[in-house]
């Protein structure tokens, strides 16, 4: 399609909607308004804006709106809460970036070899005994199983239940459900830190029926001591992994309220099938 | 954990102060939702955190925060609509909104549910227009892109709500079309 031949007209009515408050060319955006509250504007935009609030009732309608959304703003909301909360959420995807590319320079080592040797070192890391896995089944829904990679060894193993956990272990996990579905994995630490486990992007991973299905990244676990419980959430549509975050605060919130101590939170309260885990780390011995 | 953002808790209390107000008033006009307005000002201000250098770069912040607020918030509006579908064929109770307009809330939810349905780089533009008000030139400047194909957006965006509309059986009061009397200098 090609752009109309003439200017199109300037004012176009959107269905099902009250007419637009612009009256004339000098009406000012909402931009424009929050420019002016904001000190954005240069001094003649300043001066032709509060020149023109003071003549159209329109426009200083909207200006007294969006100054009086500004005060009840400051006036309610716990900023430094709020602020608390965003370094918190911004922190815990900075980790999930650094247990990635944590894991990535140990793939990196076959760099010049095949793809057939990267497929070699990767299985590596998969279980060496046909021990059963500890995992968490839900009615009607799926499970995870474990697999941990010490330091020092050199492929990974079955977590047993029980089994505790060092700074620096890696964790990958397995998927076992007989519905397809997308697959989020978020941990809460004793620290009352929530970290996304899985997936690296986004958007929850969509995730195919099956046993021991390996998801595609690995884990880190980091310094933070003692309980955590990692919430797998597989759900039947699409959703933002920021949600599952969000859904995991507001049950941590609940849980604390309910004088719960962390790590312990209640279900996400999302329409979505839960499965859970509980690992404990330990400071890391001297000698293994 | 992770490396700290190079930002401290007072710089970011203060951009809430200065422009908390902004970005929640926009998410709550397109999301039409005060929980999910709340979970958007957060996720827009982790954004600002995880990008603290560019924000700090611009002379505009506000401008910045416009577009950042409304394309999270147009995604939202989608990934919604698409879990509704996807509960919806799966025999769940969650119900589309509507597309129907009597009063206002009748029209934010009209506007919601068109912005779910449309093109997005349609949506943005109706949103600039429709909510914010802005006229499109200074859309056109946001954007970067010719007055003129702004205009020929909003037309696209009108036609297909019309159409939506008429396929759901609703008369959109007032009727539609496009204004020749008043006019914007833009």
């Amino acid at each position: 399609m090609t752009e109309p031949p003439t200017d199109p007209p300037n004012d176009i009515a959107l269905p099902g909607a009250p007419a637009r408050r612009r009256l004339g060319p000098g009406c000012a955006s909402d931009l424009t308004l929050d420019q002016l509250a904001t000190g954005e504007l240069s001094v003649a935009e300043r001066a032709a804006t509060l020149g023109h609030i003071g003549l159209c009732a329109a426009c200083g309608q909207a200006h007294n709106r969006l100054q009086e959304s500004r005060a009840t703003f400051a006036s309610t909301a716990n900023l430094a809460a709020l602020a608390a909360d965003a370094l918190s959420r911004a922190q815990a995807t900075t980790s999930q970036r650094r247990w990635l590319f944590g894991w990535a320079p140990r793939l990196a080592l076959p760099v010049g070899l095949s793809a057939a040797a990267v497929v070699m070192a990767l299985a590596l890391l998969m279980p060496s005994s046909g021990v059963a896995p500890p995992d968490t089944r839900t009615k009607g829904g799926f499970s995870l199983s474990t697999y941990v990679k010490h330091p020092d060894q050199e492929s990974a193993g079955t977590l047993h239940l029980g089994e505790p956990l060092h700074p620096g272990d890696r964790l990958q996990f397995r998927y076992n459900g007989s519905d397809a579905g997308f697959l989020t994995v978020v941990a809460v630490d004793g620290a009352g830190q929530i970290s996304i486990y899985f997936p690296p992007g986004e958007t929850a991973q969509k995730i195919q029926p099956g046993r021991d299905l390996p998801l595609p990244s690995a884990v880190e676990l980091d310094g933070t001591l003692g309980r955590e419980i990692i919430v797998a959430v597989r759900c039947a549509a699409p959703i933002a992994v920021s949600d599952v975050v969000a859904a995991a605060r507001r049950a941590q919130s609940l849980a604390g309220n309910n004088g719960r101590p962390a790590p312990d939170i209640g279900p996400l309260g999302l329409p979505c099938v839960e499965a859970r885990q509980e690992i404990t780390k330990i400071a890391q011995p001297k000698t293994r | 954990m992770g490396r700290p953002p190079s930002v401290d808790r007072a710089e970011i209390e203060g951009l809430y102060r200065s422009y908390g107000a902004l970005v929640r008033r926009r998410a709550r006009s397109i999301l039409n939702d005060d929980r999910e307005a709340e979970d958007a000002l957060q996720e827009v201000f982790v954004r600002v955190i995880k990008s603290v250098a560019d924000f700090r770069r611009q002379s505009q912040p506000s401008t910045w925060l416009y577009r950042i607020t409304t394309n999270l918030c147009l995604n939202r509006v989608r990934d919604a609509r698409r879990r509704r579908a996807r509960l919806a064929s799966v025999g769940d109770s969650a119900k589309a909104i509507p597309p129907t307009a009597t009063g206002p809330a009748e029209t934010a939810a009209t506007v919601h549910n068109l912005l779910a349905q449309l093109p997005q780089d349609l949506a943005e533009i109706a949103v600039y227009y429709f909510v914010d008000e802005m006229d499109q030139a200074e859309i056109a400047r946001l954007l970067g892109v010719s007055r003129r194909t702004i205009g020929y957006r909003l037309e696209r965006f009108v036609a297909q709500a019309r159409q939506l509309l008429a396929e759901a059986g609703v008369a959109p009061p007032g009727g539609l079309g496009v204004p020749k009397t008043e006019g914007e200098s833009g």
